[in-house]
């Protein structure tokens, strides 16, 4: 072991080259990974130190509905031990209408009780409400957002109306440690006592609300320990699913998890971005060991074992990429403060280090991928045979080609990695299959197209195209590499750009005469046919009302369906499964389907007769009945305020959501739920903006109880977050490209000793300077050619699959934004092999053909 | 006159001291014939034939090959001189490696543009006896046939002066010979003059005029 350590540093010395081009293909791909997990790492711990501060209690008892009086005082007796002091929150939303500006918009509002808030702060235009010093609103007094300031134009002492009540201004809220997290709010926010809130007339039966009970527990009691504990405990005391408790540690999760979700996902093209660097490392690190077959078939003679040549490049492997990692940590260290500075302006004293933990699970990462892509290679070494150095051609001597099962637990390792990074086994799964699918597509066609080109002889052709031609089909190894790491990294951005251009169009304001423009809720049974005629009367047509019937699933099949408790570790399915049980339903039933929903399975719903069908049929939306683990011929029981519903499913519903008009999870047969307390909602449609302001106006004025959703207001929200998360997704897209192009001009690079030897004998052929500048140029552009023609066509193929086939999306196709950006790749390329060919022009044939 | 060499001086800078390789060499070929040029490692034999390729430029002097003064030619001049009138073989054949046989013999004539490249190239690598080879890329190919592509590479485009540096270099004694036979032969039926390069001097005898080079200067060898 002591001969081969002296060995591998004596070596070391002489491939300086390989060393820079390792760390050069590698670094970008690592320093990005690294500064994504120290982002991840950054925002988990301050959410966590926060948690309280977020939720503002230790245990929060969570339903969208009013608890009756005696299930909080159930709730206090259960917590009898722990508790020291609670508060009441009920959040809904409503109109408010400003006398003053003669406006009107929705709003989120927040009645709280006294105590309110236990934990964190509210920092007022004057003074600071937190534990020590709650709210001390008097009756008819609100705070409101600043953000509802500047829709309104309201200001300190302007009174408006919400509901049947006149409330004043009283103070602005600047900063709220509640809310500070949230990435989108349906509607400003304003605070009033929750007192206020019954005597506005907002809370009716079926009202969209959510009530919660917080408590403080005592300093004892306050550990993560009881937390879980007591939160299991209440979910078997407590059988109602509609009912949640939340701990510091859900509140965390559930504030971070739009970020999460685009950490992860930027964190699976950083992944994706790592392998094209390992494909090109892989490529270098076969040719240097290829080199080395010789002195292997050497040393193998004077008497090394197999072993001690794998450890020889091992050794290579493992050193490389910890060089190439500490590399990387440097670079990472500088982005970070610059991150972090970004950052700030979204998530308010993030910290961005680089702990131990983070920087062990990346540098095993890189180690295990860096060996298992070039393990294959270094293991058929041992089928280098020492008697080939007695055969005339000993001088080229090349490796074996190993197998392609070799490279099955790199594969393996790399879905692990991606379920893992995705948080899903379904993401994860769809993501890593997608990237393994492009590369053995790719590898396969693109082997095919350079081997039709190695044979194609074209005499019309200009000799110098020709040649570049061959020169890149019969250099296959490295054009293939080349080809398959741009077209992969393209192929993403393309499929990114196409992504967001049709989730634009599908949320423009140019396409809203396709959905709903107005979406009106919390409609009275009783006001129904009043708004009807109301609406009428203004020359505007409502939709139908759709019944909304609120309830809670009970069984399925004669199971119970108990509320989850949150597990250590969950994927992404389980916490979308665990949430949607944790959740009270709506019910709805209509004679006919919507033209946003269509059956997919089953048979269409008839109404109900008694005594003529055992139970009613029941139609639910796809993914709903996926996620609860529904089939056809299940049976369902509902409660409906006391009552019991029992329903056969009948079929299940595909759903477009962003129609925004009004769709159920659930569907009831006609005949059953007429009678039952209900509210309705309704949409209005093909209404200019400045109409809906001036309708919104009318609804608070004549129906105060009524909130409505300006759905366009709404959507421009949705694309601005949107726009904010597109930012990062289309950096890490074209971090990709440039991992790619630092693999292919590696690769160029790296053969440069062979190019500048071809350099020279068509020198000495004959061939001028401007011809020599066109042929590697040439070779060059021809790879991005190809691999600019097959990510189109890949892109926008997976596009459609996804877009159009996955999400039921219209696919539209961005054309100038990809044209831009094939000219800016174009134009890279260009410039990397213009200064490679500087060099080679720079060459003495005589140094590279005499002796 | 094929070729004159008049008062060449030419230097090399190694590391902090200058090597003077040609003081004032001076030599012409007035006929065609061929001629050899004998010399130890170091004594100039590539530099001379870097300069006489064009490939080098001279300190001082001038050389005139076919009347034409490669010292007065630009790159893209010296490029089409080249195509023209120059063939070069080396010791290591240097043959591209992503171009099969065929395609590393018809490369002079397709920098030439010429039309019938392929036919050409195919009557050419006949004659050097590979007409079965065609298609085999440098790497499947033995040393001695490698040299022999060299060779019809060096001769299709019918240059008038052949450049060749140690041609029998790399092969074994009896590949060595025939290569040999080959490349006099050539030079005889197609009246190219040639001036091989080597340190051998049985070799050298098969030449019509063998020099010696050495401190710088260039004599008949007695």
């Amino acid at each position: 072991m002591k001969l081969v350590l002296k060995l591998f540093l004596k070596e070391l010395k002489n491939q300086k080259k390989l060393m820079a081009f390792f760390c050069f293909n590698i670094c970008l791909a690592l320093s990005t990974l690294l500064s994504l997990e120290s982002v991840k790492s950054g925002v988990e711990t301050l959410l966590y130190s926060k948690a309280k501060d977020l939720m503002g209690a230790d245990t929060a008892i969570r339903a969208r509905r009013k608890f009756e009086t005696d299930e909080i005082h159930k709730f206090h007796t259960f917590y009898k031990n722990e508790e020291i002091k609670s508060s009441e929150v009920i959040e809904t939303f409503s109109m408010i209408f400003a006398p003053k500006q003669e406006m009107s918009r929705l709003v989120e509002v927040k009645a709280v009780s006294s105590n309110y808030p236990l934990y964190g702060q509210i920092k007022l235009q004057n003074g600071v409400i937190d534990a020590a010093t709650p709210f001390a609103l008097k009756t008819s007094e609100i705070y409101i957002s600043q953000d509802l300031r500047n829709l309104m134009g309201l200001e300190k002492g302007d009174f408006c109306k919400i509901g049947k009540m006149n409330f004043a201004v009283v103070d602005v809220v600047v900063d709220d440690s509640s809310s500070s997290w949230r990435g989108l709010d349906l509607a400003p926010k304003l605070y009033m006592n929750l007192s206020d809130l019954h005597a506005t007339g907002l809370i009716t039966k079926g009202s969209t609300l959510s009530h919660s009970l917080l408590l403080q527990f005592k300093p004892e009691a306050q550990n993560e320990e009881v937390y879980k504990r007591r939160q299991a405990e209440f979910y078997k005391e407590f059988s109602d699913n509609t009912i949640n408790i939340t701990i510091p540690r859900d509140a965390s999760g559930q504030v971070s998890r739009v970020f999460d979700y685009l950490i992860d996902f930027l964190s699976l093209i950083s992944l994706l971005a790592l392998m094209l660097a390992v494909t090109g490392i892989s490529f270098l690190l076969r040719g240097f060991i290829n080199q080395k077959c010789k002195e292997v078939a050497v040393l193998k003679s004077l008497g090394f074992s197999n072993y001690q040549v794998r450890c020889y490049f091992i050794l290579y492997i493992l050193f490389l990429t910890l060089i190439s990692f500490v590399i990387s940590y440097g670079l990472s260290l500088f982005f970070l403060p610059l991150l972090q500075n970004y950052l700030m302006n979204y998530v308010p004293a993030i910290k961005l280090t680089l702990n131990f933990i983070v920087l062990s699970k990346i540098l095993f990462i890189v180690l295990a991928l860096n060996l298992m892509a070039n393990l294959p290679f270094v293991f058929q070494l041992q089928n280098v045979r020492e008697i080939i150095l007695l055969r005339e051609d000993g001088n080229t001597l090349s490796l074996p080609r190993p197998k392609l099962s070799s490279w099955l637990p790199l594969m393996f390792f790399f879905f692990l990695l991606c379920i893992w990074q995705a948080n899903s086994i379904k993401i994860g799964l769809v993501f890593a299959s997608s990237f393994l699918f492009c590369l053995i597509l790719l590898w396969g066609f693109f082997s095919k197209l350079l081997n039709l080109l190695a044979n194609l002889n074209v005499r019309n052709f200009f000799y110098i195209f020709n040649f570049a031609i061959k020169r890149m089909a019969r250099n296959k190894a490295s054009s293939l590499t080349s080809l398959v790491a741009l077209t992969i990294g393209l192929t993403l951005v393309v499929l990114i750009t196409q992504l967001k251009s049709s989730l634009y169009e599908e949320f423009s304001v140019d396409n809203s005469e396709k959905r709903a423009s107005l979406f009106i809720f919390d409609i009275q049974d009783e006001q129904l046919s009043f708004l009807d005629k109301h609406l009428t009367g203004m020359g505007h047509q409502m939709s139908p009302g759709a019944a909304l019937i609120r309830a809670r699933l009970l069984k399925i099949n004669q199971e119970d369906v108990e509320a989850a408790q949150a597990d250590d570790y969950e994927t992404r399915e389980a916490e979308a499964s665990r949430r949607i049980r944790n959740r009270g339903i709506n019910l709805s039933y209509r004679n006919e389907l919507d033209a946003s929903e269509e059956i997919i399975d089953g048979e269409i719903l008839v109404p109900y007769e008694e005594g003529k069908m055992p139970y009613p049929g029941l139609s639910l939306e796809e993914k709903y009945a996926q996620r609860m683990g529904i089939k056809l011929g299940d049976i369902l029981t509902f409660d409906i305020q006391g009552v019991e519903l029992i329903g056969e499913v009948k079929n299940f519903r595909k759903v477009k959501w962003t129609s925004f008009k009004p769709n159920f999870f659930i569907l009831v047969a006609p005949g059953v739920l007429e009678l039952a307390p209900k509210t309705f909602i309704a949409t209005l449609s093909q209404i200019s903006d400045d109409k809906i302001w001036q309708i919104q106006n009318e609804l608070a004025k004549n129906f105060p109880n009524i909130s409505s959703i300006h759905v366009n207001h709404l959507l421009k929200k949705i694309l601005s977050l949107f726009e904010q998360m597109s930012i990062g997704v289309t950096l890490m897209s074209f971090c990709c490209i440039l991992v790619s192009l630092c693999v292919i001009s590696s690769i160029f690079y790296y053969q440069m000793a062979e190019k500048k030897k071809d350099f020279s004998i068509l020198k000495v052929l004959g061939m001028g300077h401007t011809s020599l500048k066109i042929y590697f140029i040439l070779e060059y552009l021809l790879i991005v050619t190809f691999s600019s023609l097959f990510c189109l066509a890949l892109g926008n193929i997976m596009g459609y699959i996804f877009l159009n086939q996955i999400f039921d999306l219209a696919f539209n196709i961005e054309w100038s934004q990809l044209f831009i950006i094939l000219i800016v790749i174009y134009f890279f390329n260009f410039l990397i092999s213009f200064l490679g060919i500087i060099n080679i022009l720079r060459t003495k044939p005589r140094n590279y053909l005499l002796n | 006159m094929i070729l004159e060499i008049l008062n060449v001086k030419k230097t090399y800078q190694q590391a902090a001291k200058q090597i003077e390789i040609f003081r004032e060499l001076n030599f012409s070929i007035k006929s065609e014939k061929n001629i050899a040029i004998l010399g130890r490692s170091g004594s100039g034999k590539s530099t001379l034939l870097s300069l006489l390729a064009g490939l080098d430029k001279v300190d001082a002097g001038s050389i005139y090959c076919f009347g034409t003064d490669l010292g007065r030619l630009n790159e893209s001049e010296l490029s089409a001189w080249r195509s023209k009138n120059l063939g070069v073989i080396f010791q290591q054949y240097h043959l591209i490696n992503s171009l099969n046989a065929l395609e590393n013999v018809m490369l002079p004539l397709e920098i030439l543009q010429q039309a019938n490249a392929r036919e050409k190239a195919l009557e050419m690598l006949d004659k050097v006896g590979l007409s079965e080879r065609i298609h085999h890329f440098p790497s499947q190919l033995s040393g001695g046939e490698a040299q022999r592509v060299a060779i019809a590479r060096a001769f299709v485009a019918e240059p008038k002066l052949l450049l060749a540096d140690e041609p029998s270099g790399n092969l074994d004694v009896e590949t060595g010979q025939k290569v040999m036979q080959l490349l006099l032969s050539l030079s005889q039926t197609k009246k190219t003059t040639l001036i091989l390069v080597t340190h051998d001097l049985e070799l050298a005898k098969k030449c019509a005029e063998v020099y010696e080079l050495k401190d710088g200067m260039l004599k008949l060898h007695q």
